[in-house]
């Protein structure tokens, strides 16, 4: 009912003889609209961006080189420091390891004082090398 | 007496890792006989009960050089062994200490 109220045509028999109200271009059409491409040409060249990024990876690598440089120094003082009280440090452990093995020696010859064939001392291996002993501590009750 | 003294109350130098690291240059100078003879010895035979003397010798000689140190320039030493000991022997965290210890205590 409202569209014909508003498309009223006076004398119209039908809705079907309705006049038009279509959404449409203005008088003299639309402006034109450009759709092509416009990429320009300038800038720098294929060979400028080449060298240009080629030299700033060089130059990102000679950096990198003397990091490098200045980190092993760093860690060459460090290992230097290292060698230098490793003696000291060395000697300690000796001195007390020596006196462990001394009580463990004696613990050993108390315990197997009654076995016949048992040589007391070390019996080690038989290479005639120095090893470690293997256990982990030499006594476990004092520890 | 704090973690990170380098002297006990008797003026015994007490041979922490930061006391240690903080001199390991003048040990690496002042001993390096004695350490070079230790290691020797160590290479030749491993048995500690072999190198005791030598061992004695290097440790002699380290605490005596830890307290000739200490009463040389004992300001400087004390900073660089409690900065040492507050940067876990970083060398490159106390630079600064480095150097007031290297110039005021002996020329390496």
């Amino acid at each position: 009912m409202t569209e014909a109220v508003i498309r009223n045509k006076p004398g119209m028999a039908s809705v079907k003889d309705m006049p038009l109200l279509q959404d449409g271009p203005p008088p003299g059409g639309f402006a034109p609209v450009r759709y092509a491409r416009r990429i320009s040409n300038t800038g720098p060249s294929a060979m400028a961006i080449f060298l240009t990024v080629s030299g700033a990876f060089a130059w990102g690598m000679y950096q990198v080189g003397q990091g490098n440089k200045i980190r092993r120094a760093l860690k060459e003082e460090k290992y230097a420091a290292r060698r230098a009280i490793l003696p000291i440090l060395q000697a300690e452990e000796d001195e007390r390891f020596v006196s462990e093995w001394k009580k463990y020696l004696e613990y050993e010859a108390d315990v197997m004082k009654d076995v016949p064939g048992w040589k007391v001392g070390e019996n080690v291996y038989n290479s005639g090398r120095w090893m470690p002993p293997s256990t982990g501590e030499l006594r476990p009750d004092v520890w | 007496m704090a973690a990170n003294a380098a002297v006990d109350g008797t003026g015994n130098p007490i041979p922490t890792s930061a006391v240690l690291t903080a001199s390991a240059k003048h040990i690496g100078i002042r001993c390096m006989p004695e350490n070079m003879a230790f290691l020797k010895c160590k290479k030749n035979d491993p048995n500690p009960e072999k190198c005791l003397e030598k061992g004695r010798d290097v440790t002699r000689c380290v605490l005596g050089l830890l307290r000739d140190l200490h009463q040389r320039c004992p300001k400087e030493m004390d900073a660089y062994v409690g900065c040492m000991y507050y940067y876990t022997n970083e060398f490159d965290l106390c630079r600064k200490e480095q150097e007031a210890f290297e110039k005021a205590c002996p020329l390496k």
